[in-house]
């Protein structure tokens, strides 16, 4: 068994991951419901609310958050980081593993509401390759970011969750929006940018990154890969 | 500062002048030491600073002064070094959600082993664990995950093993089980270091012990030596019976006691009356007491230590390395 794959069970197989992918499956349900009920200029005013803000700047970073600190807190709590430090293997390959069981695991707890969202997005007469390109890119890329940075906090703290927490709520969800420097370094900035490619033009979309699409991707990718990097010294240089 | 421990043959551990704090507080300090290949116990009682001797030599901190090697090399910066080390850590250590047989491959690939599969399967069989290897940890009891996390720490053959309170958790029968595999592991010329705070079960395994004291090595040695240090020393002693005052007399003349008392607390119908004393050998008082009460006509109902838990121990033990430079 590799540790990547024995990452991912740790955290498909966690109660909490259980318990917090009813927030994505709730999500998709309520989505759903509102698109057989309304209308489409109904449907159209809301769609950049549904999709930008609800999935990219709520669903991803919330599982995100749980899902990759939890990459490293549940070993620092179970008493294995050690043992996973007892080893010769590279510091980065470990973090490499946890990054990419967390990421994957968050894209696909989310999956249920980005189909949802998509459905939503499609019905407002938005091209089908545009909506999935647009829905597919910005969640794999935001929750790429999210747990690159998210597992780097829990490397650096054993309060990540709570650190995580405050980030998302307070930094991405209210003082992103004061001024334009405080939004380049909001993650969901980037990602609702990348969000864009899924929607109509006209539609509102909360704080957005004023970079174009190529760039948000390479900020998101330059996050993901910087938390990478840095998780694998703070691995090998930290006591457990 | 200190002689090797352990059997003959090269040093494969070694601890040069080492301390370790934690903001303001000193978990180890100056501490050296070598081992050589067979089984050496760390002894010392809880908070002592055993833990952090381990987890310096497993390379899960570094020391914020002197020097740590093992097999001659960095454990903290030198990844290879541990495809030749094996821990057993305290507390957990192992993934519930896997398999016994998993949990250990899974450390056995990271190790470089090139089957870890077979790997894992050998060392669950000698920790008696076969019949179990496919089963998830989570439902095991502690003794198992115990053999789990012994299995782990074997599964890569490693030359040196660190093993923390490996005998936590067992039962009588598993702990006889694990104390022959330790000898077995220093008798195949490993080098062992095994911690406990029970002298006893460090005695059984061990040829060679180090005693840590409040982040201190205050002795090193085999250990009869080790529990004659801890045996003879000052101690308060309790003897109750008839004529006992005589005899705490008789033994004052005699120097075997320095001070005497009578026990407030005594209860004269059920064990005669009851003195309290203190005795600067306690090995000589042992040996003599018989043959003075018998001599004075005393008959003694109960004779029993006072205060004798394991940190007066230590702090003789600390007392005593202060005075003789240990």
């Amino acid at each position: 068994m590799s540790l990547f794959e024995a990452a991912l069970r740790g955290v498909l197989l966690r109660g909490r991951t259980a318990a917090f992918a009813l927030l994505p499956v709730v999500v998709a349900v309520v989505v759903l419901v509102v698109v057989v009920v309304t209308s489409v200029p109904g449907r159209y005013g809301a769609v950049g609310t549904v999709t930008a803000q609800l999935l990219v700047g709520l669903v991803v970073p919330v599982v995100a958050l749980v899902l990759g600190t939890g990459a490293f807190g549940d070993e620092r709590d179970g008493g294995t980081l050690s043992l996973l430090r007892s080893t010769s293997r590279p510091r980065w390959h470990l973090v490499g593993a946890k990054f990419g069981a967390s990421w994957l695991s968050t894209w696909l707890v989310c999956l249920p509401a980005s189909a949802a969202c998509a459905v939503y997005a499609a019905s407002v007469n938005q091209p089908l390759g545009a909506v999935l390109g647009g829905i597919v890119l910005a969640t794999a890329l935001g929750s790429g970011a999210y747990c690159g940075l998210f597992v780097l906090l829990s490397l650096l703290t054993r309060r990540a969750l709570l650190a995580g927490l405050a980030y998302v709520v307070l930094w991405e969800g209210f003082l992103a929006g004061l001024s334009p420097g405080l939004r380049g370094l909001s993650i969901g900035s980037y990602a609702r940018r990348v969000a864009q490619l899924a929607l109509p033009d006209d539609v509102q979309v909360g704080v957005v990154s004023t970079l174009g699409v190529p760039a948000a991707v390479a900020v998101l990718v330059g996050v993901a890969t910087l938390s990478w990097v840095l998780g694998g010294v703070r691995l090998q240089r930290m006591d457990v | 500062m200190s002689a090797g421990a352990g059997g003959s043959g090269a040093v494969a551990v070694e601890v040069s002048g080492v301390s370790k704090w934690f903001g303001d507080t000193v978990a180890l300090s100056d501490v050296s030491f070598a081992l050589r290949p067979g089984v050496t116990g760390l002894l010392g009682h809880n908070g002592a600073g055993k833990s952090t001797v381990l987890s310096l030599l497993a390379g899960w901190a570094r020391p914020s002064q002197g020097r740590v090697r093992v097999l001659g090399a960095d454990p903290h910066g030198d990844l290879a070094v541990h495809r030749r080390l094996g821990v057993v850590p305290d507390g957990e250590g192992t993934w519930g959600y896997l398999t016994a047989r998993q949990n250990v491959a899974l450390l056995a690939r990271q190790r470089g082993v090139r089957d870890p599969r077979a790997a894992a399967g050998a060392a669950l069989e000698r920790v008696g664990l076969s019949h179990a290897a496919d089963r998830r940890v989570g439902g095991f009891s502690k003794g198992m995950r115990q053999r789990v996390k012994l299995a782990q720490a074997l599964a890569h053959e490693p030359e040196v093993l660190l093993l923390d309170e490996p005998l936590n958790g067992l039962d009588p029968v598993q702990r006889r089980a694990d104390v022959d595999l330790v000898r077995s592991l220093g008798a195949e010329g490993r080098t062992v270091l095994v911690s406990s705070h029970v002298l006893g079960e460090v005695e059984r395994m061990a040829d060679e012990v180090l005693v840590v004291v409040n982040g201190r090595l205050v002795a090193e040695g085999e250990p009869a030596g080790i529990r004659d240090l801890m045996t003879d020393r000052p101690r308060t002693v309790r003897l109750a019976g008839r004529e006992v005052a005589a005899l705490a007399g008789s033994l004052l003349a005699e120097g075997l006691v320095t001070s005497v008392r009578h026990d407030a607390a005594a209860r004269p119908e059920a064990e005669g009356e009851a003195v309290v004393v203190e005795t600067p050998a306690a090995l000589a008082l042992a040996a003599r007491l018989p043959v003075v009460a018998a001599e004075r006509g005393a008959t003694l109902r109960r004779v029993e230590p006072v205060g004798d838990d394991l940190e007066s121990v230590f702090a003789h033990l600390t007392a005593a390395a202060r005075g003789v430079g240990r």
